[in-house]
């Protein structure tokens, strides 16, 4: 039950910092919003992280910018790469896991003054 | 190592933690600030799948603009209006 009233606030914090959308604003838009979002991360069918597989894409990103030339990017994202690994906890391939999957494009788009 | 001493040392060891990884969200090109991303780091931590979080942030994404283009919407028909 503290998990599930943990879950159901941090939701709330999540919707607020990425939709600006605060409750007194717009109540039966965030109470919908809190809902779906709950249900998605409650009830999904997606398989838990494959920690080989995420360093896998890490190594292929790091390679993809050596190839496009951008050496800096390269050096740049295995330092830190190696950095979170130095100090790996139990959570650290979930948590790279959740960054690659929102990537978006970055051997197109990143730039290292970004 | 007294309490106080040792709950400051976890709070920047965990600090440097997330600096780190928005470093890494930031060359990825993830579109994630800093607050968003301790959040997830919460969360995750917690127990909720990555990618299930994933696919909640970019569906908030996509409300996100829906949401906005209704502001936008109010506040124009709110100067016809006047």
């Amino acid at each position: 039950m503290a998990f599930l009233a943990e879950l159901a606030a941090q939701t709330d914090e999540l919707i607020e910092a990425v939709t600006h959308a605060v409750p007194p604003s717009a109540p039966k838009k965030f109470s919908r919003l809190h809902a779906t979002t709950l249900n998605r991360l409650r009830n999904h069918k997606f398989l838990s992280t494959n920690h080989f597989d995420v360093k896998k894409q890490l190594d292929g990103y790091e390679e993809r910018f050596r190839i496009q030339d951008r050496e800096a990017l390269a050096d740049a994202l295995k330092e830190r790469v190696e950095s979170v690994y130095a100090r790996e906890t139990q959570w650290t391939p979930e948590l790279l896991h959740f960054i690659l999957e929102l990537a978006d494009k970055p051997t197109q788009k990143s730039r290292l003054s970004a | 190592m007294p309490p106080a001493d040792e709950r400051t040392g976890k709070q920047a060891a965990a600090q440097q933690a997330v600096d780190i990884l928005h470093e890494i969200a930031t060359i990825l090109n993830c579109q994630l600030d800093r607050r968003t991303l301790s959040i997830c780091i919460s969360m995750i931590e917690n127990g909720v799948n990555p990618e299930a979080l994933a696919s909640a942030v970019r569906e908030l994404r996509n409300e996100s603009v829906d949401i906005e283009q209704q502001r936008l919407a109010a506040a124009l028909g709110g100067r016809k209006r006047q």
